[in-house]
């Protein structure tokens, strides 16, 4: 079995003076190469950490994560920029896009990171752009796109440089029913054209049917 | 990583003004002190730095060209027959008070040179020659005085110690760094003037070596054969006269705090403007290390953004500068900019806006990864 990430009894505690906050506790699940799997639940149930941690943003307490087969738990601060850089693509609810840089220009920037010339970059971005029907506001800047549109150009951005995983964040959180869905169906099929897994955490109902499996966390722990 | 500081810079105007106003601010402001403390220091060397000849002989701790104490002038003999000495030349430096045409007095330092020779008298002449002041009550007026002395034509008397001289000659750019008018006269005038020189005293003695000898050779063959005296190079002296304005009196001091507070101003207003736009776009730069950006991608944007705010601000600054150099000469103030001073600002400006980018340097390296989730 191909699974894209695969976690075994993750925890996460944060401490503040002599309080402890349990946010993620003992999770284990393994999601597959192709799959778009859900988590839900309740606002502080531990969804966004547990996501933070699959992409390597935040470390565990306690417990494993693989990538690809790949153990990530321990990596350094160092290492762990190669390891987004070559598994990841984000999308985040307040969409996080460079506001004095056009459409392009955030998409482009990504791939520039990843060692792509100016004009490679270039050429893949407005192909990226126009996977998401926004070639024609590629050089809009942000403030001049809608929120629907700035999401299509976080997801043309999340999947600069063919990520294997997409991790979204309420994708649909600040978005219309209408954009919502438009974001939700462009994501699936571009992660099916690129043979990539998407985890999204969402409280959207209305994005059920795109999910091929949905986790339910209450407590930092997956209910059955 | 530099477009991304530049688009930035572009689209946040207000802010960028307000950076880039700050950095010409500190940048005018470091030239200033640098450009008036060297032009006050080339002012106070200046006689010497024009005056032809090898050697200096002041009195035992001279600290000065200004205020030098007399010494018995018949050692110009010892110095002439010294080994390696081509010719000597005396000269005084005194002070004394001149009476205004209006009324009133006002002081000046009186420079008493050879007319045959010139050593020592003014370099450059608007009217009339050095060798002027020659046998009679003369006087040479340099023509940065008018503004002390009020004007003044040739022919005109001026009373000087109680003893009129007739001035024969206008000169130019000698400014005297103690704000005292200068007065060009003979070296027997001077001498007689009543001043504290005194008769068969000078205040200097010049010296030029001969070819095939070595200044150093020459001085240490005159410390030898001289008592009571000191023996310097030219340039030693004229250091040795600028290093007192600049550390006896305090005046380097006082330069270098204005600096390092300009310095300090410059930085705080980069360092809070980038600290602000770096907070600003926090969510972003995190987003751009969650999808792969190293810190040092990060700290290439802010530091681009802070040299572009450098490279920028320095340019206004020295353009402002250059226009200001017509004032400076409209106030009869030397003000010198030299290619190394530029250099220099420019360097400090680099230092300034990168130091002040450390600030948010910091911010970057700790960003929370909850914030990028947040809503």
């Amino acid at each position: 079995m191909d699974f894209a990430i695969q976690v075994e009894d993750l925890t996460k505690v944060y401490r503040e003076n002599s309080t402890e906050v349990v946010a993620v506790n003992g999770v284990s699940l393994s999601i597959q190469r192709g799959e778009v799997v859900g988590i839900m639940g309740p606002s502080g149930s531990g969804k966004t950490t547990l996501l933070s941690m699959f992409g390597c943003i935040l470390k565990p307490t306690a417990g494993s994560i693989k990538i690809y087969g790949e153990e990530v738990t321990n990596l350094s601060d160092k290492e762990l920029p190669f390891v987004r850089r070559k598994y990841f693509g984000f999308i985040f609810q307040g969409f996080n896009l460079f506001q004095p840089l056009s459409a392009l220009e955030n998409v482009r920037l990504p791939l520039e990171i990843k060692g792509m010339s100016k004009k490679e970059a270039g050429a893949l971005s407005i192909n990226l752009l126009e996977k998401v029907n926004l070639k024609e506001r590629a050089y809009f800047l942000p403030r001049n796109l809608s929120g629907g549109e700035k999401q299509r150009v976080a997801i043309a951005r999340a999947l600069a440089g063919n990520p294997l995983i997409i991790l979204a964040d309420e994708p649909t959180g600040n978005l219309d029913h209408k954009s919502g869905e438009l974001v939700v169906k462009t994501l699936r099929e571009l992660v099916m054209i690129n043979n990539a897994s998407a985890v999204i955490v969402t409280h959207d109902s209305r994005i059920f049917h795109s999910l091929d499996r949905v986790f339910y966390m209450e407590d930092g722990k997956i209910r059955a | 990583m530099f477009s991304v500081a530049l688009k930035i810079i572009f689209y946040d105007k207000v802010r960028s003004l307000i950076t880039l106003a700050g950095v010409v601010f500190a940048v005018a402001l470091i030239f200033a002190q640098i450009g008036i403390y060297l032009g006050l220091m080339e002012t106070s060397s200046t006689i010497i730095d024009h005056t032809n000849g090898d050697i200096w002989i002041t009195s035992r701790n001279s600290k000065n060209f200004d205020f030098s104490q007399p010494f018995p002038e018949r050692k110009i003999n010892q110095v002439l027959a010294a080994e390696g000495v081509k010719d000597a030349e005396k000269l005084i430096v005194t002070w004394g008070v001149i009476k205004q045409k209006q009324g009133g007095t006002e002081q000046v330092e009186i420079i008493g040179y050879n007319p045959d020779t010139g050593i020592g008298g003014p370099w450059k002449m608007k009217t009339g020659h050095f060798r002027d002041v020659k046998n009679g009550n003369y006087a040479i007026v340099d023509e940065s005085s008018m503004r002390r002395l009020g004007r003044f034509e040739i022919g005109d008397y001026r009373e000087i110690l109680n003893r009129r001289l007739r001035v024969v000659g206008i000169s130019e750019e000698v400014k005297s760094f103690t704000t005292a008018p200068i007065i060009f006269t003979s070296y027997k005038i001077a001498q007689n003037l009543g001043g504290y020189v005194g008769p068969d005293n000078t205040v200097f003695i010049i010296a030029s070596v001969e070819d095939g000898y070595s200044d150093k050779e020459v001085i240490n063959t005159l410390r030898r054969s001289l008592s009571n005296v000191d023996v310097y190079t030219k340039d030693e002296f004229s250091r040795k006269t600028r290093l007192y304005w600049t550390i006896e009196t305090g005046v380097g001091l006082s330069f270098l705090i204005t600096i390092l507070i300009s310095f300090l101003i410059g930085m705080l207003i980069v360092g809070q403007t980038i600290y602000n736009s770096t907070i600003e776009y926090l969510k972003e730069f995190g987003t751009l290390k969650a999808i792969g950006a190293t810190n040092l991608n990060i700290y290439q944007i802010i530091f681009s953004e802070a040299l572009i705010n450098a490279s920028i601000g320095y340019v206004i600054g020295l353009i402002f500068t250059l226009l200001s150099i017509k004032i400076y000469d409209a106030i009869e103030m030397v003000f010198t900019i030299k290619l190394w001073v530029a250099l220099l600002v420019f360097f400090l400006s680099l230092i300034m806006c990168l130091s002040a980018a450390f600030f948010s340097v910091r911010k970057v390296r700790k960003i929370d990864p909850a914030l990028l989730f947040r809503g």
